[in-house]
């Protein structure tokens, strides 16, 4: 027990504990069972990624981005290349394009399947959560098929990709494709039937549509708050224009809305990855890259989670000058208070789950000054001068 | 001569259907029930001597006592437990009719002694000191309060119907005028509600709920504490399934011991495979939600038959 002011106590959630999968630090403040208070703290897995990333070459940091976060790492190299393209005016063909496409939202199936597991598992329902991930394993499959690789896919590269799709190939993930649809259907059934489901998620961890507008939520997690937003629909990269496909919006603003909202973007991912399949244009896969100049832009891509955006500056190395990365979870992790508030402690996990948190995407550097009590996030060039005195 | 007497005592406690058989046998049920489960998952499921080797390496780890913890409490708890359901196996009728131990009114002292282990790890849990284990103490403490009402409430239901508060008693009525879980259906389902909550699995699992409160009242356990309340475990599934095949399913009763023996193991992996089903197909219920079953609808349905049996409505 930590601390016991009258009735209230306080419950440490993290950052060690079996149902977060991530590394957050959450003092949950309950009365008997009921969550009065909630404290969020991140910071546990502070890497230094933008400071490597402006030691190494454009193409070298590809592989680096790819490693921020293991499961929506297709989507930030994505992002990344669509910045370090639109600041070099690189011209990317469009069979390329649609390869990546391919492996956007191939990733997308996967990281949904496999936050719609651990969401289950938070609740207890085990079964479920094997079923979910069995069905994982077929677009995994696609993936390795693909890619060679299950977690970090090194496909995508500066200007194009590195790995075509044959006839033999594409006719392999139309058949993993209905594998997978039939699963998700089944799991959206289930989800749908199950009175014990409704029960544990509906009218749980509520964000309403006012209080998303505030907070500025992204991703799954603002759609299932009906505000109407995707960055594949309102900034279109990567071709996504030439796509039809339809923004999945529930407005229960709960966590059966996330899950709902989750598995209908699964189905849409697999409806993307056919129409990708059919109208596949032929063409070079890479296009000729120009000599860097000084410029500077951003890329943004619709992960998982929600919007990823990349700041990339340049100069006339081959090296970037400044790279900038602000992931979904870091917009989505503050309003997992607002969602916690007045709920049982039992929803804890479930709450802070379903706005699917990628802590190690998220950690940036934060100092409280604890004399003072004001808290500065430590910028570049202090970092440099700290190390320089050091 | 005493030596006979006895030898049959001794031979009663610690082989059958004492300490070697209650072990081994609950050990294969507790594999059982997560076979079922990872079979039903699309997992292939642990060896069958996981259990043992479960308790084995507890057995053999280092026991902490966190400083915070009361300490007589934090050892007495899974020791009580453990010899409360120990206690229970031996007025059980593992000889078909007849239990080890038999006296006038020991279906009642079963029933208390199947209580007693939740108090112990409601104990353990307030004496461990950590909030998980207050948390999940509070939580078992509430979830008792829901699910001893249908549990006695069915169990007195029959208990009237037989006219008998002895264990021998009621088998020896079933075996005459066919099974309670036909004549009584309506308490027969609300005890398996009961006794799935007694078990703590599923949809009832709250408080030990992983993802929640870590272990809830056993999170500060370890070592050879931890085995105990591991073995108390194993013997819950044994006890609570037999009381299950005792309470609901006393007939058919041969006569011979040994057939009569192997008749009632049969039929405890039977309520134990009905108890690991249930837990597959289930999620997890809030606290608060858990009261909607167990007291609406089991203790209704238990209510209902009682009322029966009261009006001499039963045939």
């Amino acid at each position: 027990m930590e601390k016991i002011e009258g009735k209230v106590c306080s419950i440490p959630v993290g950052p060690y504990h079996p149902a977060l999968e991530e590394i957050a630090f959450y003092k949950v403040y309950v009365e008997g069972e009921k969550i009065v208070d909630a404290l969020i703290k991140p910071g546990f897995n502070h890497r230094g990624i933008e400071k490597l990333a402006m030691q190494r070459s454009y193409r070298r940091n590809v592989q680096l981005f790819e490693r921020v976060c293991g499961i929506c790492s297709d989507a930030h190299t994505t992002a990344y290349c669509v910045a370090v393209e639109n600041c070099l005016r690189i011209d990317v063909p469009k069979r390329a394009q649609y390869i990546r496409v391919i492996e956007h939202e191939a990733n997308r199936i996967h990281s949904h399947l496999l936050w719609f597991g651990v969401a289950m598992h938070a609740i207890g329902f085990d079964t479920l959560f094997m079923h979910s991930w069995a069905t994982r394993e077929a677009i995994m499959d696609v993936v390795e098929t693909l890619t060679g690789n299950r977690v970090n896919y090194s496909v995508n590269t500066i200007g194009g990709v590195r790995r075509d799709i044959t006839p033999e190939l594409a006719k392999y993930i139309e058949e993993k494709l209905k594998i997978v649809e039939k699963g998700t259907l089944y799991l959206i059934k289930a989800v749908k039937e199950d009175k014990t489901i409704k029960a544990r998620t509906s009218e749980v961890g509520v964000l309403t549509k006012e209080e998303a507008r505030k907070y500025c939520v992204v991703g799954p997690t603002a759609r299932a708050s009906g505000i109407e937003e995707d960055i594949r629909k309102d900034d279109p990269y990567i071709n996504f224009e030439d796509f039809d496909f339809e923004v999945c919006v529930e407005d229960t603003c709960d966590v059966y809305g996330r899950i709902m909202v989750r598995l209908r973007e699964t189905l849409e991912s697999i409806k993307i990855i056919r129409q990708a399949l059919k109208n596949m244009p032929e063409g070079k896969l890479i296009a000729d890259l120009p000599y860097p100049f000084p410029s500077e832009d951003i890329g943004r891509a619709e992960a998982p989670r929600g919007e990823l955006i990349y700041y990339v500056k340049s100069n006339y190395t081959n090296i970037p000058e400044r790279i900038k990365l602000r992931t979904p979870t870091f917009v989505n992790l503050p309003a997992t208070k607002p969602m916690l508030l007045g709920n049982k402690l039992a929803d804890a996990p479930q709450i802070i789950i379903s706005i699917d948190p990628c802590l190690t995407c998220n950690d940036r550097l934060v100092v409280v000054d604890l004399r003072s009590g004001r808290e500065r996030t430590v910028l570049l060039q202090d970092f440099i001068r700290r190390r320089v005195r050091l | 001569m005493y030596i006979i007497p006895l030898l049959i005592a001794l031979a009663e406690i610690l082989v059958y259907p004492g300490l070697i058989f209650s072990v081994v046998f609950g050990g294969i049920i507790v594999w059982m029930y997560r076979k079922v489960r990872a079979r039903l998952q699309g997992r292939r499921g642990p060896p069958w001597y996981q259990t043992y080797a479960d308790v084995f390496k507890l057995l053999i780890k280092e026991t902490i006592i966190p400083w915070r913890a009361w300490k007589v409490g934090f050892i007495a708890a899974p020791t009580i437990s453990l010899a409360a359901l120990f206690s229970a196996i031996l007025l059980l009728p593992f000889f078909g009719k007849e239990s080890a131990l038999s006296f006038l009114g020991d279906a009642i002292v079963l029933l208390y002694l199947l209580t007693l282990p939740t108090f112990a790890i409601i104990f353990g849990g307030m004496s461990s000191g950590s909030p998980y284990g207050i948390v999940g103490s509070g939580r078992e403490a509430s979830l008792l309060v829901w699910y001893e009402l249908p549990l006695w409430l069915s169990a007195a239901t029959v208990f009237a119907l037989a006219n008998s508060i002895s264990v021998s008693g009621i088998v020896e009525e079933q075996a005459l005028h066919g099974p309670f879980a036909i004549r009584l259906p309506l308490a027969f389902i609300a005890f398996l509600i009961a006794a799935q909550a007694k078990l703590a699995k599923r949809p009832f699992d709250i408080p030990h709920a992983e993802t929640e409160i870590v272990a809830g009242p056993y999170t500060e356990y370890s070592g050879s504490l931890r085995a105990l309340f591991e073995l108390s475990e194993v013997f819950k599934w044994l006890a609570v399934s037999a009381l299950a095949a005792t309470l609901f399913l006393g007939w058919p009763v041969i006569g011979n011991i040994i057939a009569d023996a192997l008749i009632f193991i049969g039929k405890i992996v039977l309520f134990a495979l009905i108890f690991a089903f249930i837990d597959v197909i289930n999620p997890r219920l809030r606290i608060e939600q858990a009261g909607w079953p167990l007291w609406k609808i089991a203790a209704a349905l238990a209510l209902i038959d009682a009322i029966r049996v009261c009006a001499g409505l039963v045939f």
